[in-house]
């Protein structure tokens, strides 16, 4: 019997849940997949609707949740197995190796700078490079750096070593060993989040095919001051800044020929934060958002939608829409419909606001948690009116975009109510938190 | 020809009794001349011979002796002015040279081509006039009516296109998912080309319950059918079946479409469908192939021969694809059933509205196909297979026997070890997808299979392939405009652009209107758009094993 909790996925849910928790002297295990915690919402600019600065707002939530005297984060560390019951689960989590001593590393990133090998970021979507050995981003936590073995020339031909001469702190070990933890809980919250649908296959959008095609993140780290071009937007055919910019709408959502009959519930309102920060860097930006219908159902989201039509000119056009490309410059050219004719309209880029789907990793969950998944893969819940964070499965609880489409309120409150949910049970079971 | 101008109809008469009804087309210059000498001058000729003046002999499209014959005409008599006297210098050499065409098609189709006649008669020559009628007159006696069975047209029905037909047009056809998204418009090659045409429009009309003024507009024939939109449209709403109902509806109404070369091809097609003549259309079966009349392999051969009659002045050789396949069967070991009785599939009139025809042509060829004991069909053409795998299935329900592609079977006669292919064969090819092969029955994989199982035969893939495919730019016979040539043109520069030697398509109508698009002036250079252009089962059967 334990009356700690589970929660897997750094996010921005599973933050908050973690924080209720641990507030309410709850002792909380918090496991995450990649070496820092902050998820989606670290690698955004701004949210919508208040144009936030996104990781200025996200930031103290992951110093506090690390920091936290009740709450254990496991990062770059990956659930690999579940056994037992509400109140009793056996979890396994698998802590891989990053051959560095997180207790030792402070985080001064000399090594980064020395290591030879250039690798794209994922974090900046490939748009920037970071190293074999690497900070996955600036505001990281742990601020510890990971090794990246399927990369490092130490692994792959036993030479090079810099960074451990380097290291002043002797935080680097190639001998770390990968290691399987198990972990005795009373509850899980399950907030794995979502990945970005990668449009090639849709190729009428050209993305891949294009070089000022773009999708709707590298966007979002492209105009971010910290991001890789240091917040300059930079077509990939020549490096200028674009004067016109095209968004479009639902590549890939609410199509359920591509397999994506949902609606993603966020890209009508990010582009249109995206269009508004165009003209916030630069005054002289024309930006048009192509959709087919216009969600901009929440609370002071159609607002938004008029603040950006009126105060930044943004042209919102009903129509989905391909794209071209005029071979002289390398100009993306927009195909629609408006009014029953069709129309074209030369941009000098275009900004995909791919969808977003359950993560590759869902199904693997699901079935070792023993979760039923929806017919779009998300995780179902018990009840989805009554019982949204409430799973099938006693003691398992769902928070965020891993449950369905939702965007970062929704995904806090998630958080906060799994986290309600999971104290619940805990408590059911007899023992006091 | 203008409607009513032709006396048409044919009343039941008897070889005794018979006064043939024969219609001859007069230039305006020559030879109506020449008609009204004759009657001043008292000259007699018989009176069922009804005279349609025109300008020049040279205005005399085939269609126009087809739609004669189609609606009830006995024989059909061209006449304009002498060789060198054309009040348009050379009106009547083009006259002549169309004869060629109408004679050979004529005895394709069992017709005959002695039901027509060319003559050349001058303003003075009344005497000429009188006598070529009264012999012409006399030969059409000797010869018997018109045997085809005239039908007269439905009369317009005013209740097409109703509310409700459309309501379920929509449901049958997925159209009720639409979100009206626009997608199908950004997609379309037509719509990117012609500003006047939105697919988008069409079903949100339909959508809005304004489906019976819908049936008569003019949108509802400018789309291809090529499945374009269907293929990228979130819903996959099926478009091109969903235009192929609202035509229907509107052929109902009375809707006569503007097709092209005067709907010669629908003129052919129904007169097959009607009529029982013995046809012509084996002449291209050489002997060294090998057919039969019965046997476990039916090759449906399409109209090869009527479009090589039509298209000879291009020298398509449209038959060599027949030649080929049997070729390749019989390579295999195996002799397929070819019949000098098949008849059209009847595509282009099914997508002109016209389902009764395609009916009446159907249960020919079914039946034909279940007398010849065959439990495969092989098709070369892709309009052939679509009709059957889903038009004549959706009508006549499943059919009972195997329905392959020469590309699928091509597979399989390869994968069973028995087709062998020469070495020395070096040619890099690339492949036009036609749409009714591919977005409309599926197959994509079989043609690219088939070539990387060829020696020395390599595929280079144009930008837009598989269910992206551009469009060929016409089908049904309808459509063929200045859009249709800018598609062409088009896809024939993405196919030079590949560097390949040639591009293999295997729809015999793909070849024929990327062949037109780059044979006039064309608006960029010669050299980005001139690429060999060869038919898939053609080259194949070049590289087999001698």
């Amino acid at each position: 019997m334990s009356t700690d909790v589970m929660v897997i996925g750094g996010g921005i849910a599973g933050i908050q849940a973690s924080l209720d928790i641990a507030d309410k002297g709850g002792h909380v295990i918090l496991v995450e997949k990649t070496p820092s915690i902050g998820g989606r919402m670290a690698q955004l600019d701004k949210t919508f609707p208040t144009n936030d600065c996104s990781i200025c707002i996200l930031a103290p939530k992951m110093a506090d949740c690390y920091s936290h005297p009740n709450i254990d984060v496991m990062t770059y560390s990956e659930v690999i197995g579940v056994e037992g019951d509400a109140g009793n689960f056996n979890v396994n989590v698998l802590k891989k190796a990053r051959y560095v001593d997180e207790t030792m590393c402070t985080g001064c990133e000399e090594c980064v700078v020395k290591c030879p090998v250039k690798l794209p970021n994922e974090f900046d979507q490939g748009l920037g490079e970071r190293k074999a050995i690497y900070m996955p981003f600036a505001q990281a936590v742990p601020r510890v750096v990971t090794i990246d073995k399927e990369n490092c020339i130490w692994f792959i031909k036993e030479k090079c070593g810099a960074c451990k001469i380097l290291c002043k702190r002797e935080a680097i070990d190639y001998d770390q060993k990968d290691e399987e933890v198990n972990i005795n809980v009373g509850s899980i919250i399950v907030a794995i989040g979502y990945d970005l649908w990668d449009p090639t296959p849709a190729s009428e959008y050209g993305y891949g095919k294009y070089p000022n095609v773009f999708t709707g993140m590298e966007y979002e780290r492209m105009i971010n001051a910290s991001g890789p071009t240091g917040g300059e937007m930079q077509r990939r055919s020549d490096g200028k800044r674009p004067h016109k910019l095209a968004f479009i709408q639902c590549v890939g959502s609410r199509n359920p020929q591509l397999g994506h009959a949902y609606c993603c519930s966020v890209c009508c309102m990010f582009s249109t934060k995206e269009a508004m920060l165009a003209r916030e860097h630069h005054e002289d930006i024309d930006s048009a958002i192509f959709y087919k219908d216009l969600r901009a159902f929440g609370k002071g989201f159609w607002e938004y939608v008029e603040r950006a039509k009126k105060d930044y000119g943004v042209r919102y056009i009903n129509s989905d829409a391909t794209v071209q490309e005029n071979p002289k410059n390398n100009n993306p050219i927009v195909v629609y419909d408006v009014a029953g004719r069709p129309e074209k309209e030369e941009f000098d880029m275009v900004v995909l606001a791919t969808t977003l789907i359950p993560r590759s990793d869902a199904v693997k969950v699901a079935e070792m948690i023993g979760i039923p998944l929806t017919q779009f893969g998300f995780f179902e819940s018990k009840d989805r009116i009554l019982g949204p964070v409430d799973t099938k499965r006693d003691g398992v609880f769902l928070a965020g975009y891993c449950r369905e489409p939702m965007d970062i309120p929704e995904s806090v409150a998630e958080g906060s109510a799994a986290a309600a949910r999971a104290v619940e049970t805990v408590l059911e079971k007899g023992v006091s938190v | 020809m203008q409607e009513g101008e032709v006396e048409t109809g044919q009343e039941t008469v008897t070889t005794a009794t018979f006064e043939p009804n024969i219609v001859a087309f007069c230039c305006n210059w020559c030879s109506y001349a020449g008609a009204d000498l004759a009657g001043v001058s008292r000259m007699q000729y018989p009176h069922g011979i009804k005279i349609i003046r025109v300008m020049c002999s040279g205005r005399i499209e085939p269609s126009f002796v087809l739609d004669a014959i189609e609606s009830g005409a006995d024989g059909v008599l061209v006449t304009g002015c002498h060789i060198g006297d054309c009040h348009y210098v050379s009106g009547n050499e083009k006259a002549e040279k169309r004869t060629k065409m109408i004679t050979e098609l004529l005895d394709i189709l069992g017709v005959g081509s002695d039901r027509f006649r060319l003559e050349w008669i001058s303003a003075s020559e009344a005497a000429k006039f009188a006598q070529t009628m009264n012999e012409f007159s006399e030969h059409i006696t000797q010869l018997g009516p018109n045997p085809l069975k005239f039908v007269e047209p439905e009369p317009p029905d005013e209740g097409a296109g109703s509310s409700e037909i459309i309501k379920e047009l929509i449901q049958d056809t997925g159209a009720f998912d639409c979100v009206e998204c626009g997608k199908c418009t950004s997609v379309c090659s037509v719509a990117n080309n012609d500003p006047e045409f939105a697919p988008r429009l069409i079903v949100v009309k339909a959508l809005e319950g304004i489906g019976a003024e819908l049936a008569r507009e003019k949108d509802i024939w400018s789309c291809t059918s090529c499945g374009e939109c269907s293929a990228m449209c979130p819903y996959k709403v099926d478009y091109a079946e969903f235009i192929r109902g609202l035509r229907v509806e509107s052929a109902m109404l009375g809707t006569v479409p503007i097709c092209s070369q005067g709907g010669l091809l629908h003129s052919m097609m129904r007169i097959m469908a009607n009529s029982d003549f013995e046809q012509n259309r084996l002449e291209w079966v050489d002997e060294e192939l090998q057919i039969a009349d019965t046997g476990d392999v039916f090759y449906f051969t399409g109209c090869q021969p009527q479009l090589d009659a039509i298209f000879q002045n291009r020298e398509l050789n449209l038959t060599d694809i027949g030649r080929s396949a049997v070729k390749i069967m019989n390579k295999a070991g195996v002799v397929p059933v070819v019949s000098n009785n098949e008849k059209c599939c009847g595509h282009d009139l099914n997508w002109i509205g016209d389902e009764a025809n395609v009916e009446l042509l159907m249960n020919h060829n079914l039946d034909l196909i279940r007398k010849s004991g065959a439990k495969t069909v092989v098709y070369t053409c892709a309009e052939c297979y679509r009709t059957f795998n889903i038009d004549y299935q959706a009508m006549a329900g499943d059919l009972e026997f195997r329905m392959v592609h020469m590309t699928e079977y091509l597979n399989e006669l390869i994968d069973a070890g028995k087709l062998k292919f020469k070495e020395g064969t070096d040619l890099k090819v690339t492949y036009h997808e036609p749409c009714r092969l591919s977005r409309h029955c599926g197959i994509y994989d079989a043609p690219r299979d088939a070539l990387a199982k060829i020696n020395g035969i390599d595929l280079i893939e144009m930008e837009r392939i598989r269910d992206k495919a551009a469009c060929c730019g016409v089908s049904a016979w309808l459509n063929c405009d200045g859009t249709a040539k800018k598609l062409q043109i088009e896809r024939m520069i993405e196919a030079k652009r590949t560097g390949a030697d040639a591009v293999l398509t295997n729809c015999p109508k793909c070849y024929i209107h990327l062949d037109c698009s780059i044979r006039d002036e064309i608006p960029v250079e010669r050299e980005e758009v001139e690429i060999p252009l060869k038919d898939f089962t053609v080259v194949v059967a070049e590289a087999l094993e001698d």
